[in-house]
């Protein structure tokens, strides 16, 4: 992906994001987020510091232009950028890395992406509900939430993989 | 020994991580949504514009009306039910008032209501807030609460010109002083952070007695909210840390269908807040 499409796509899945914060509320334990998508597709051999300052910058953008609590989305996009490497060493191969422009089902398969977006779905709901659920933990309630939302999460990111974004990833 | 520089590159990130997110729990601990919102009272004066107009779109107008009507009645309503049980109180505490006062007199209530809208209801995180068509052109002020006849709303933490906001009653930060039942056993009534109709009353004296299905009311021991307006019944009691008891409560709002609501105007406010401070000195 050129760096024109990257950031067209960047812009896209904010717009989308406050649309789907601002309009679509499903219940009130769930947070549709897709967000980590651009730092997921930003190239693997991309500096991770600069990664990281893109996703905190993504997640302040996130936090500023819809109503949540400042920082959060900034706080949980920043683990995410922090943990992508980690992540992707345990569940892509050494050699499929090393050939890795960007992390798509296409690049690292089916199965590999699925992981790679649960673990990362993970990281992002595990930063994003201790840190607003801190004045009132249940432990049953955060466990159930956090559940959900990786799952759901995890889902939409892979549908919006394989259907939206495909296409628009893969023109160059 | 030599260090490779590889260390150093992942110390380096790991203390941009740690350096990014200490600046993230910095900006949520100075509370960001009240921060925001008068940092942005513009941005949201605009935004609630737009809003109010959607709304308006898919509402058939005469029956938009129609609840404007009934609602400005019902603060009238109110305001006259808020002064006739202060005139009650007075008769009752001295009935040699009997003679001496005017039964008519407005200035008997201390609390007076005005209807408004809700523009914008946040719902779906654990800092909510409602967005209510007035604000300091129709004597909106900071501080006051916001009720509706099946409980309260919140409390005004933000004015613009023409809108206000209210930080809900779903917040982990907002308490509220109740009673139980008729019984006056005073407690703190905070939302319990998972459900939108779930609420916890605490701090109630161990020898009080808690039945399931107790009604629990504002206590009137606030400058901000009436006393007696009902807030939901007791689903569950138990013993707390051997001191206290404390109580699931249903609450009777239904938070997901607010749509006009009361303001709660306190005309002896900036008394009582006078003589907090001179207590304070």
């Amino acid at each position: 992906m050129t760096g024109a499409r990257f950031i067209i796509f960047t812009i896209i899945t904010l717009l989308v994001q406050i649309f789907i914060a601002e309009f679509i509320n499903l219940h009130q334990m769930v947070y549709i987020v897709i967000t980590p998508l651009p730092v997921l597709f930003l190239p693997y051999n991309y500096s991770k510091s600069l990664t990281m300052v893109f996703a905190f910058i993504i997640g302040l953008l996130t936090d500023l232009s819809y109503d949540g609590v400042m920082g959060l989305n900034a706080a949980a996009l920043v683990a995410v950028a922090f943990f992508k490497e980690p992540v992707l060493k345990l569940i892509v191969s050494k050699a499929t890395r090393e050939n890795l422009s960007e992390i798509s089902s296409a690049t690292a398969g089916k199965g590999a992406f699925a992981l790679v977006s649960l673990a990362l779905c993970s990281v992002f709901f595990l930063f994003y509900i201790a840190l607003d659920n801190v004045l009132y933990f249940s432990f049953a309630y955060t466990l159930a939430r956090f559940i959900i939302n990786v799952l759901l999460n995890t889902f939409i990111i892979m549908l919006a993989e394989f259907t939206l974004f495909r296409g628009f990833l893969e023109k160059r | 020994m030599r260090i490779p520089p590889s260390f150093f590159n992942a110390a380096g990130r790991i203390l941009l991580f740690i350096a990014l997110e200490a600046l993230c729990l910095f900006l949520i601990a100075r509370d960001g949504v009240i921060e925001r919102f008068l940092l942005n009272r513009k941005i949201e004066a605009v935004q609630s514009f737009f809003w109010e107009k959607n709304d308006r779109a898919r509402k058939y107008f005469k029956l938009n009306r129609l609840q404007e009507d009934i609602a400005g009645q019902n603060a009238v309503l109110l305001s006259e039910n808020s002064r006739l049980k202060a005139i009650i109180e007075r008769l009752e505490g001295d009935s040699l008032l009997l003679h001496c006062r005017n039964i008519n007199d407005d200035t008997l209530s201390i609390f007076e209501y005005d209807w408004a809208k809700v523009v914008k209801n946040k719902l779906n995180s654990g800092h909510n807030y409602v967005i209510l068509n007035k604000g300091a052109s129709d004597g909106i002020t900071e501080d006051m609460g916001v009720v509706t006849a099946e409980g309260v709303v919140g409390i005004i933490r933000s004015v613009g010109e023409n809108y206000s906001v209210a930080l809900s009653f779903l917040n982990p930060t907002q308490q509220i002083s109740a009673k139980l039942g008729r019984k006056n056993a005073f407690g703190i009534l905070s939302w319990d952070g998972k459900s939108a109709n779930g609420a916890l009353l605490t701090d109630i004296q161990q020898h009080i007695e808690i039945n399931n299905g107790d009604t629990v009311y504002t206590s009137g021991h606030s400058a901000i909210f009436p006393a007696d307006i009902p807030l939901g019944v007791v689903k569950e009691s138990k013993l707390t840390s051997g001191m206290h008891k404390s109580a699931k409560v249903e609450l009777f709002q239904d938070y997901t269908l607010l749509d006009y609501v009361f303001v709660v105007r306190n005309r002896d406010m900036v008394e009582i807040d006078s003589l907090s401070g001179l207590n304070k000195r």
